[in-house]
């Protein structure tokens, strides 16, 4: 199984933040997501992986060149003030692989007007316009910042299936940040879980589930010890929630309930638990 | 044949889909020769990882019930009476487990869950 | 070179939806005023690299507002055919800006005449038509320079100042240099000779072309080193 793309021991530093090395591989024909909060790093990691930022330290390895990647960001990386057929007429003879037949697929089927400037363009047909470009130059990796924040669940369904069908290819794969877990959820082969600049898991979406549970239980049914197991832990007035390892729940009292837990949730006792730690 | 999964029971996803297969198999809806879904075309009509198609396969190869080959897919193998066998039997020990983890919870003894028992194979022409 | 001329046309299609009617228009009347009021089509020269540098930092202007450089790199345009395309792009816009200025001088002067508003040739000395282009030729360079290592709106302000200053100047030179004083202790500095005069045009082309190289190897060490 190669990769397309290898990171290891990223590191850099803004004033007031720093992301701290960061490793992780994406093997060719998976979609791998990147979760973590605002301001996690998720979008400088990948603005170093594009190559418009460098590394302080640490490599980034890619096998395929710029003309093979397919980029869709916050923002419209287009002159404003072009036509949506202008950005075709001016983008595609830099790629050599550009179809305008699939392009004009993408426009249909995202019901976008060549006739329409960008700046004239709601916040989901710029991301949709992004995405049309990008799947139709021939790209064998697409990477993605957020591209579902702002659009109605059946847009995003949408999506999902459109980077679905991009990896059935298995020579391609997908590489996007996100903060909408059920998104993940849904699409996601590999999840690196971004806290504060620092990988906290970087895995299978499978074992990550399977790695955590959500417990439950009364009041003062935890010792200050069986305590520490429980990450986010909250405390309410009639018992408490948390998550914990599956392989720490022999520690844990038999009475507790322990649960499936999904990854909205264990975003979430991340997070706390995280926080207690500053 | 199909699979149908659900999001919410709380049973790993690769599972329901190995027993679903299983079953299929075992109940002659699967034939033998016959072609699997790719691992991808179903992830993608499942809405679900790769990965957890992938698992779920590779498991049923290593129970000897499917082979994968290169380039092709995943193929059914001809149905091995020991193993439908040896399904059916772990089918039966889990309804038992299951009659007896709520023996012990409604305080009934063994000799009433014998008795249970014989009164219900009586019924059932086995 | 593929690239190379694919990433001026992509400058120009950047600059094209700016270049409308109105702004045309504008620019036009502004180039017949200025001709007008100086009475001589002479000054073309210099209304004609002043829009050159204007328009010459459009694409750094909306560089920057629309992120153009990541985009750059996602087209796998190296660094320094953005450079070198951008210096060709800058060269290519001087030449037609200076056309267009001539043009429309030539028709608002002999207009002007032929309407009876301006009454004297008034020509320029030779002097003044050679300084103000070049020392509007060195401005640009500069200003090129400065819009690859900060961002346009920094930037702006570097060269905002030259150009008012300029265009203040461009007529105090030219009076300065029509008066017959001055203009015959200058005129008597240039050479007599056509291979005097030849020589002197050599040195002052060279002249401009090592200030454009340092200009350009200086742009191309600062954008390689920057983050977007």
């Amino acid at each position: 199984m190669t990769n397309i793309l290898e990171l290891k021991n990223f590191s850099k530093s803004y004033p007031g933040f720093s992301i701290k090395d960061v490793s992780f591989t994406l093997p060719k024909g998976y979609i791998c997501g990147f979760v973590g909060q605002n301001g996690a790093g998720k979008t400088t990691i990948l603005k170093s992986i594009l190559g418009f930022t460098r590394p302080d330290s640490g490599t980034i390895e890619l096998a395929c060149c710029a003309e093979e990647i397919g980029v869709v960001m916050e923002a419209p990386m287009y002159v404003d003030e072009w036509t949506v057929a202008e950005v075709e007429m001016n983008l595609s003879p830099f790629y050599p692989a550009w179809d305008c037949v699939a392009f004009a697929r993408y426009l249909e089927q995202f019901a976008l007007d060549r006739k329409k400037k960008i700046k004239a363009l709601s916040r989901g047909m710029k991301m949709k316009i992004q995405l049309a470009v990008a799947l139709s130059h021939g790209a064998k990796l697409l990477i993605l910042d957020e591209p579902t924040s702002g659009l109605d669940p059946l847009a995003r369904d949408e999506v999902c299936d459109l980077l679905r069908e991009f990896v059935l290819d298995e020579s391609r794969s997908v590489l996007f940040s996100s903060h909408i877990t059920s998104d993940l959820e849904k699409t996601a082969d590999y999840i690196n879980f971004l806290i504060d600049g620092t990988i906290v898991y970087a895995g299978t979406k499978d074992a990550l589930l399977e790695k955590y549970v959500r417990v439950a239980g009364g009041l003062g049914a935890l010792s200050a010890e069986q305590k520490r197991c429980i990450i986010g832990y909250r405390e309410h007035g009639t018992g408490f929630e948390g998550m914990c390892e599956r392989a720490h729940l022999r520690i844990l009292p038999q009475t507790l309930l322990a649960e499936a837990i999904a990854l909205d949730d264990i975003f979430i006792c991340m997070n706390k638990g995280a926080k207690l730690h500053e | 044949m199909q699979i149908i999964l659900s999001h919410r029971s709380g049973e790993p996803l690769y599972e329901q889909i190995k027993t679903q297969i299983r079953d299929a198999i075992f109940s002659g809806d699967l034939a033998e020769d016959e072609l699997l879904p790719s691992v991808r075309g179903l992830a993608r009509d499942l809405k679900i990882s790769v990965i957890t198609t992938t698992r779920a396969y590779s498991d049923l190869e290593a129970e000897g019930l499917v082979v994968s080959v290169q380039g092709k897919g995943c193929y059914v193998l001809p149905r091995n009476k020991e193993l439908a066998r040896e399904n059916a039997l772990s089918k039966v020990e889990a309804g038992l487990s299951a009659a007896i983890d709520a023996a012990k919870a409604g305080g009934i003894t063994a000799a009433e869950i014998l008795e249970t028992l014989t009164l219900l194979l009586k019924e059932e022409v086995l | 070179m593929n690239k190379l001329r694919a990433f001026i046309r992509l400058d120009f299609s950047t600059v094209k939806p700016y270049l409308n009617i109105k702004t045309l228009l504008i620019l036009g009347v502004f180039t017949i005023f200025v001709s007008v009021l100086n009475g001589t089509v002479s000054m073309f020269l210099g209304t004609g690299f002043m829009l050159g540098m204007i328009f010459g930092a459009n694409p750094f202007a909306i560089g920057e507002k629309c992120s153009l450089d990541a985009l750059y790199i996602t087209l796998g345009i190296s660094k320094r055919t953005v450079v070198l395309g951008r210096y060709l792009f800058v060269l290519l816009f001087d030449i037609a800006s200076i056309l267009f200025a001539f043009v429309l001088s030539a028709f608002g002067v002999f207009g002007a005449k032929a309407l009876g508003i301006l009454q004297d040739s008034g020509g320029t000395s030779v002097a003044a038509t050679i300084l103000i282009p070049v020392v509007l030729l060195l401005m640009q360079m500069f200003q090129l320079s400065r819009l690859f290592k900060t961002s346009y709106s920094k930037a702006k302000f570097v060269f905002v100042l030259p150009i008012l200053m300029v265009t203040a100047s461009m007529s105090f030179i030219r009076i300065l240099a029509n008066n017959t004083a001055t203009a015959a202790r200058l005129s008597s500095a240039l050479p007599e000779s056509f291979a005097g005069k030849v020589l002197f045009g050599a040195v002052i082309a060279a002249m401009l072309a090592l200030a454009a190289l340092c200009s350009y190897r200086r742009s191309i060490a600062i954008y390689k080193k920057r983050d977007f």
